[in-house]
């Protein structure tokens, strides 16, 4: 007789075998930013080199940029277990909790997310917020609420966006002396101007299609729709990411906009893809939002939640007066992932029985209500249908 | 010490690695962002550049690349266009070499002239092949706006295809703006100059001179051939002697051999900055049988002041004098007359002239039509001296 | 509906191993232990120690409840009543019976003469007194489901065995086609049904062409064939599959009735030689063990015997890192002791290796909600679990978990989540009441 193992059913798991598990997750979504990294290097670095524009060290400056990013948030974490690890002091136990804590991600997605001239000393701070505020005291991986590089991004965003711009912001050396672009990303020539115009919004950056290719300035990542598809293509065949989270929410924007363009600018159909295809829509589409530990878990919550995100995505693009529509709506929503997460469980479950009708009811009256508001104030529309709604909203 | 750095070697090499990064990776950013703004600045002037050239080329309307080129000032006086005696030294202050296909295809200067003010900066294009100047292009003036505006298209039309052969190397003022017109003029024969010596051309350089000019007063043919001018032209010093009508043409030649076009034009050109006789002054008629004739001349504003005199019988005396004029004493022509309304002055002279045949003092405020009065009073009584005494 | 779209997935069989030796008889052990224990109630003994007892003699009921009645799998002296480890992970109370090797039969097990003319209350007596239960894991007693006065249009067997690494009912069915399909039919007629329906999985085309000679003597019975995947073997889901009908408490509501095919070759045999439920299959498996292979072996017969006619643990086995699992590795349990006997609900033993390692936090992926066969959300429910949010528990439908363990499967951060939800369920019970 002997004593054997004690354990719980089910004793055959998925996580057991070789290429599935959260590591491999993981993993895959670091995968799946190789071509953003990758494009993101030769807009920025070689195409740049080739133009002759910057020299052969100073090409290799956005892969060191990005990777250093990924580097600098694996030694935070490290530290900080390190540090908060009075016990059990050790290199073996740090390196252990940083293999189950995946940390290199939020630091490349920082990275991707910062435009390419940002300090390092900002890349830092930005990396310090991201990792140690954003994640580890929330508890680490799987605890977080907040996007941690996000939430990094945000914190520059708002507090050192001079000192950036002071720097040479996001406009690499052949973008800079492009007189058309006049020193201002797409977007930021919508919030500035206001005006639905292909001329001002597309023709400056050339055509939509250089805007899919990713030819166009804005920050490293956030750039190319081809490479960050091909990134998401391969999330959804691995089944890291669910398609329909990015295409719900892309398509949200994309009929917002194109309401809003038809009726205050009577713009065509560019524009809703010209509103997509700018402002890091499609790598918030599938790189963050689809992140599983701040976005719902379940499928009709990640279904609400692109919803939501991607009505206040225009509501914060046309509304407010921030160009970062994306990140803004997508900060603010990491707040209500848990919440969405149990309604959204309980409509499942109970379907249109109490209280899940109730539930339903009460998330997709909040959908229409904030859309129909998003779509009158955007497209001002209270002038032309209803004047007396003028002055209340 | 040593327990201290085996409790804390990994919070230590951490803390390095960041100082690393920091140091390191700082520098590598400020160093990129400096090369960046280096760039952008180089890049702003190489534009800049490129665009003045491509401005360059425009006006020369051929060519494909600008090279600079290096030259020398030209030691050359021009008179000041406000200043009859007064010089000044024109500056070059760059040039160019337009090429096309690498061929030298033609040459741009740019010359600073004097104005009404000083600083007319202006690029002229000229075509190597054709000795042709091109066009220009006012690159900055100091001018009077309102007298500089007066310079229209037909102006610098004159600058455009303009060929350096031409001996008579001027172009009309503008009336109203004569001084910004001297500028382009003077520029324009600088440039002619440079380009001479640079690429030696050979200025067309005509040597003559007008000896001298004398009335005719022959009765029969003063009128159609009223001067008799003495010229020696040519590089072997043809003496010419020939009639020229009133407006400087030459009509018979009374000794010597005809010159070309060039020498005709250049005499009718330089025939009014000679002082040997009043050149505004003609018989315009004169009727044997009636024994009148008629002097005409300009007055104010060079209005015409016509007088038919009338002769005695010997032709030695003016019995009677007929006035055609046009002056008006208007405001214009002089604020300060105060005298009886038009023809008074003329009839003051007219009056005195045939009491005794003397001529008032030039009447104040009214200088003009004065001495338009005396140089025909004065023609008259040369006429009848000619006719009359010395010769005789 | 598109978020509903969750209908199990494939998970490797790991059977090759085992399929390939035939089942072989082990018919006569030294000793069995009969646990007075069956489906979580308590048996009372009807022999005592020293008694003399034939195959097939009643040895423990409980006719309070559902009428158990289980017998004496070999002949021989009871020789005391002992604690054995049970499948359910419990040590229980067991009739040690002693071996004389003399295979004594008890008088009523005979050759029935007259099987065509059974009635259906005839049947289910028969059923009753043989102390059938259903051998495919859960152990209810068959006749009561044929109690049901609901119509029944078909009787469903269950063919499919859908968890891995379990063979025995495979190897049970290829042995005795015939035996399947007449049991079958038995039942078929204790439920006043018109056709039986036999779902296999088409994974295991062997037992359609095993079956295939005789169903021109069975005309009213159908193969149904079913994917590859799991829980295939779930009733709701042969159901759902077959009949395209769904029901919330019993098959019944189906109009149908579901039978372990394995219930249904022993029914045969209790029908036509009056022998009650005193043997099973049991497959030995797993990468612990030398030479997988199935066994058709009395009730009470000690796994150790069986681990070692297949050779014994593989060398240098350290048995602390390995799980013995009594069931399925799905749904069963770890066992810490290798001293397990077989009950009538013991499938297989499976000697495998223990998850070790660890493995990081919940990342929030939700496959665990989109493998749920029943829809459920495990995530929330665990939240809700730990809150001790009743009320929550039950707005996310805990109770309508079947344990089946896919989510902790599916998990890719390696979570107990069945285990959670399980808890969840008990506590959504304990407060409901």
């Amino acid at each position: 007789m002997a004593r054997f193992a004690g354990g719980k059913a089910p004793f055959v798991r998925a996580s057991e075998e070789k290429d599935y598990g959260t590591k491999v997750i993981m993993r895959d979504v670091m995968i799946a930013l190789l071509p953003v990294i990758l494009f993101s290097w030769y807009k920025n670095g070689i195409q740049v080199y080739i133009d002759g524009n910057i020299g052969l060290l100073e090409m290799f400056y956005p892969l060191f940029f990005i990777l250093i990013g990924g580097f600098l948030s694996v030694l935070m974490e490290g530290i900080f277990y390190f540090v908060t690890d009075k016990e059990n002091r050790s290199i073996k136990g740090v390196m252990q909790k940083l293999s189950l804590s995946f940390p290199a991600i939020p630091g490349l997605i920082l990275a991707l997310l910062l435009p390419l001239y940002t300090p390092i000393w900002v890349l830092i701070f930005a990396a310090f917020i991201a990792t140690i505020i954003g994640k580890m005291i929330f508890g680490g991986f799987g605890h977080n609420v907040f996007n941690p590089a996000l939430l990094g991004y945000a914190v520059v965003g708002f507090t050192l966006m001079g000192v950036i711009n002071n720097a040479g912001g996001l406009f690499n050396a052949s973008e800079a002396v492009v007189d058309a672009y006049a020193g201002a990303t797409p977007l930021g020539k919508l919030a500035s101007s206001g005006q639905i115009n292909y001329d001002t919004l597309v023709a400056p950056y050339g055509s939509l299609w250089d805007f899919f290719i990713g030819t166009i300035p804005g920050a490293l990542g956030e750039t190319s729709a081809l490479a960050i598809l091909f990134g998401g293509l391969y999330l959804v065949i691995r089944k890291v990411i669910k398609w329909y989270t990015p295409v719900i929410y892309v398509g949200t924007i994309f009929v917002l906009s194109w309401i809003i363009g038809a009726v205050t600018g009577d713009a065509g159909l560019w524009f809703p893809a010209y509103s997509i295809l700018s402002g890091g829509v499609m790598f918030a589409a599938v790189f963050m939002i689809t992140e599983p530990v701040t976005t719902p878990t379940n499928v009709l919550g990640k279904v609400f939640f692109a919803l939501f995100l991607g009505v206040f995505t225009v509501l914060f693009r046309f509304v407010g007066s921030l160009p970062e529509g994306v990140g803004t709506s997508l900060i603010f929503m990491n707040i209500f992932t848990l919440p969405i997460d149990k309604f959204t469980a309980v409509i499942r479950t109970k379907r249109f029985k109490k209280p899940g009708g109730l539930y339903l009811g009460i998330l997709t009256g909040l959908l229409v209500i904030l859309a129909v508001y998003t779509l009158v104030k955007a497209g001002a529309m209270y002038t032309v249908y209803i004047p007396f709604l003028g002055w209340v909203i | 010490m040593k327990k201290f750095l085996q409790n804390n070697a990994a919070v230590l090499a951490f803390s390095l690695i960041l100082v690393v990064i920091f140091i390191v990776g700082g520098i590598f950013s400020r160093f990129m962002t400096i090369e960046k703004n280096e760039f952008i600045s180089e890049y702003q002037a190489a534009e800049e550049l490129r665009i003045y050239y491509e401005s360059l080329i425009e006006v020369a309307g051929k060519g494909d690349k600008v090279e600079v080129f290096t030259v020398e000032q030209l030691a050359k006086e021009y008179l000041l266009p406000s200043s009859e005696t007064e010089t000044y030294q024109p500056i070059l202050d760059e040039a160019y070499k337009i090429l096309e296909n690498d061929l030298e295809v033609a040459v741009v200067y740019i010359i600073t002239t004097h104005g009404r003010e000083e600083g007319v900066k202006v690029a002229y294009a000229i075509d190597i092949e054709t000795k042709t100047l091109i066009d220009i292009k006012v690159l900055s003036n100091n001018e009077t706006p309102s007298f500089y505006s007066a310079l229209d298209e037909d102006f610098f039309l004159q600058l455009s295809d303009k060929t350096f052969d031409d001996v008579v190397f001027t172009i009309d003022t503008v009336a109203g703006s004569t001084y910004s017109s001297k500028a382009f003029e003077t520029g324009m024969k600088y440039a002619r100059e440079l380009f001479a010596r640079d690429f030696n051309f050979e200025i067309p350089n005509i040597v003559y001179t007008i000896n001298s000019i004398e009335r005719n007063y022959d009765p029969t043919t003063f009128v159609a051939k009223p001067f008799i001018a003495n010229i020696t032209y040519g590089a072997e010093n043809m003496v010419l002697e020939a009639y020229f009508d009133s407006q400087y043409n030459l009509v018979e030649i009374i000794s010597g051999n005809m010159p070309n076009g060039t020498y005709l034009n250049l005499f009718k050109n330089d025939f009014p900055a000679t002082s040997f006789v009043d050149l505004r002054t003609h018989i315009t008629a004169y009727d044997s049988s009636t024994r009148v004739i008629t002097i005409r001349t300009n007055g104010y504003g060079g209005m015409p002041i016509t007088v038919a005199f009338e002769l005695n019988e010997t032709l030695d005396g003016v019995v009677g004098m007929q006035i055609t004029t046009t002056q008006t004493y208007d405001e214009e022509y002089n604020d300060g007359y105060t005298g009886a309304p038009a023809p008074a002055v003329e009839n003051a002279y007219k009056d005195a002239y045939l009491a005794d045949g003397t001529y008032i003092d030039a009447v104040s405020s009214a200088t003009v039509t004065s001495n338009a009065m005396i140089r025909i009073l004065t023609l008259m009584d040369n006429v009848l001296e000619a006719w009359n005494g010395g010769g005789n | 509906m598109i978020f509903q779209k969750a209908k199990g997935i494939h998970i490797e069989g790991r059977k090759e191993a085992c399929k390939k030796i035939p089942i072989k008889d082990y018919l006569s052990p030294k000793y069995v232990y009969i646990p007075l224990l069956q489906r979580a109630t308590n048996l009372k003994a009807e022999v005592s120690v020293g008694d003399e007892v034939k195959i097939g003699q009643l040895v423990a009921t409980n006719e309070q409840q559902m009428n158990i009645r289980v017998h004496a799998s070999i002949s021989g002296k009871v020789t005391g009543i002992k604690k054995a480890w049970h499948s359910s992970g419990k040590m229980v109370d067991s009739i040690e019976i002693e071996n004389d090797f003399k295979n004594q039969l008890i008088e009523t097990i005979k050759k029935e003469e007259n099987v065509d003319s059974l009635t259906r209350e005839q049947l289910i007596k028969k059923m009753e007194l043989a102390g059938i239960t259903g051998l495919g894991g859960a152990g209810f007693p068959t006749h009561i489901k044929y109690k049901t006065k609901a119509k029944i249009d078909a009787v469903i067997i269950n063919a499919i065995e859908c968890e891995p690494y379990l063979t025995c009912d495979f190897h049970f069915i290829t042995k005795y086609p015939e035996k399947l399909l007449k049991g079958a039919t038995y039942f078929m007629r204790a439920a006043d049904a018109q056709k039986v329906v036999v779902a296999y999985k088409t994974y295991n085309y062997q037992i359609r062409e095993a079956l295939q000679p005789y169903l021109s003597k069975f005309p009213h019975v159908e193969l149904h064939p079913i994917k590859n995947i799991y829980p295939a073997g779930w009733e709701k889901y042969i159901v759902e599959q077959v009949t395209k009908k769904t029901y919330n408490g019993l098959p019944a509501e189906a109009g149908v009735i579901v039978n372990n095919s394995a219930t249904a070759i022993t029914f045969c045999d209790a029908v036509e030689m009056n022998i009650p439920l005193i043997a099973r299959p049991v497959s030995i498996n797993g990468e612990g063990i030398n030479h997988p292979s199935s066994f058709y072996v009395p009730i009470g017969t000690k796994v150790s015997e069986l681990v070692e006619l297949c050779g014994g643990y593989v060398k240098g086995l350290d048995p602390l890192k390995y799980n013995y699992i009594a069931g399925g590795p799905m749904t069963g349990r770890a066992i810490f002791i290798d001293d397990l006997i077989v009950n009538d609900t013991l499938g297989a033993v499976i000697v495998k290796k223990a998850s070790e390692g660890v493995y990081p936090e919940c990342l929030g992926c939700g496959k665990c909600a989109d493998v749920c066969p029943v829809y459920l959300t495990p995530t929330e429910i665990k939240k809700a679990f730990e809150r001790k949010d009743v009320k929550l528990l039950g707005d996310l439908n805990a109770n309508k978990c079947v344990e089946c363990g896919l989510c902790s499967y599916i998990c890719p951060s390696h979570i107990e989540i069945t285990e959670a939800v399980a808890k969840g369920k008990d506590l959504l019970r304990k407060g409901a009441k």
